[in-house]
């Protein structure tokens, strides 16, 4: 009896020490998904769908040329395959810029949630498409199959994918104006106290001050200036061939003018330095 | 300077004189050299040219060319007039030898580096860290990218069409 109890504390013992091992030791941990990650999914997707897109193109040709049931089998093939990766280029691309918003600084939480949302849509639609593809029949479905995709990558997926590639840069340009400022200010006090204490000049410095001033003022100008076109993607995607890569030229264009105009602040500041650390 | 002066103007005269006297010509004339005559006429006789030394000829003049005694002496007269004045130049004209000197360029005014002299407020521990920030915003204005171009829209194949 003892020994069919002690039987039975060990085969109880058995069977639980190894899961109260593994609740001990922790779990391995999982890798990071980062926009590092994101981009070299997407560049690695990317490369499959030139491949699988070579191949496509050879089936084609060979069943436009030689339009047997083999050929057409082939070429059905290919086109789902093709189409398939396309579709897998399209989410990871979205992924990766999605992934580069969450880490852009200088952007408020609601314009990224609001980009997010129209990101996350779009890669939910692609998905979907994907699965659909491999239930189309004839090469007739397929090519439906592609225009529909082609229809919302155009009029949707560019316009959400441009205008956060639009958003990301407005967020630096925050961020360095906003410390200009900081710059401006902490100039300002340091100048009030030289004037209290009556030992330096501060009239020349003062001036400088007004002019850097007016540097940072002139900048968000322009930043507005590129924000303010921003909703042409939004019209844009309305015509057929919409031109988002000339209006996101204009905006980057107009940041830098935004940015040149803090550039030239810098150099009054260093100036205001230079005076006041010499007689 | 004078003796100078009266020494070469005495120069043509000079050269005149040489002009006038004339070596003589002891170089035998080939015309007035004999023939030697052949072994078989004189048979075992030995033939010598016979070798007549002649008198100086005259002065050859060269043909169609008279230089004029007037323009020889106003000649002479200009070159050495023309020494008198290269021996002046060399002696009251200048410092040198006749060698053209180059201009050397003339070197340009350097800005004097200005010497600053620090104030008070140099060491001061506010101005230090606002010249701290501004360095670490001038780096970030710099460094900034605000096109990415590694997230270019991908060029996709969007056209599918199927001749039959």
């Amino acid at each position: 009896m003892k020994f069919k109890l002690f039987i039975l504390i060990v085969a109880l013992a058995l069977l639980f020490v190894p899961g109260i091992a593994a609740q001990g030791t922790p779990a391995p941990e999982e890798e990071e998904f980062d926009f590092e990650r994101a981009y070299q999914d997407y560049v690695f997707t990317l490369d499959v769908y030139n491949s699988v897109h070579a191949d496509y193109l050879l089936s084609k040709a060979q069943y436009e040329q030689a339009g047997t049931l083999v050929a057409q089998s082939k070429a059905q093939e290919a086109t789902t395959k093709m189409l398939e990766t396309r579709d897998d280029v399209v989410t990871t691309y979205l992924t990766a810029i999605r992934m580069r918003m969450v880490e852009a600084e200088g952007v408020s939480d609601i314009t990224k949630n609001g980009l997010f949302s129209r990101i996350d849509s779009e890669v939910a639609w692609f998905k979907d498409h994907k699965k659909r593809l491999p239930s189309a029949g004839t090469l007739a479905d397929l090519q439906a199959d592609s225009e529909e995709a082609s229809k919302r990558f155009m009029e949707l997926t560019q316009t959400v994918a441009y205008e956060t590639l639009s958003t990301i840069p407005f967020g630096k340009l925050s961020l360095m104006r906003t410390a200009t400022g900081g710059i401006l200010s902490d100039i300002n006090n340091k100048v009030f106290q030289i004037r209290a204490n009556g030992d330096k000049d501060t009239a020349i410095i003062e001036r400088w001050a007004l002019e850097i001033e007016s540097k940072i003022t002139r900048s968000l100008d322009k930043e507005i200036e590129a924000q303010a076109l921003i909703p042409n993607f939004t019209s844009d995607s309305r015509n057929r061939n919409p031109d988002h890569r000339k209006t996101y030229n204009e905006i980057i264009f107009k940041l830098d003018e935004s940015r040149q105009f803090l550039r030239d602040a810098t150099e009054f500041i260093e100036e205001i330095i230079r005076e006041i650390t010499t007689v | 300077m004078e003796k100078l002066t009266g020494t070469l103007l005495k120069i043509p005269e000079i050269v005149k004189s040489a002009l006038k006297s004339k070596k003589a010509v002891t170089q035998p004339r080939l015309s007035q050299v004999e023939p030697q005559q052949t072994v078989q006429a004189k048979l075992g006789v030995q033939a010598q040219p016979v070798v007549q030394v002649a008198t100086a000829p005259p002065p050859r003049k060269l043909p169609g060319i008279k230089i004029p005694r007037k323009i020889i002496i106003a000649v002479a007269a200009l070159v050495v007039i023309l020494i008198i004045l290269m021996i002046a130049m060399k002696l009251f004209g200048g410092k040198g030898t006749g060698v053209f000197p180059i201009a050397s360029p003339s070197p340009s005014p350097r800005p004097t580096p200005e010497v600053e002299v620090p104030s008070q407020y140099a060491d001061d521990e506010d101005v230090r860290k606002i010249q701290e920030n501004m360095e670490a915003l001038d780096k970030e204005l710099n460094e900034a990218e605000f096109r990415d171009d590694r997230l270019r829209i991908p060029t996709l194949d969007w056209e599918v069409e199927f001749e039959k």
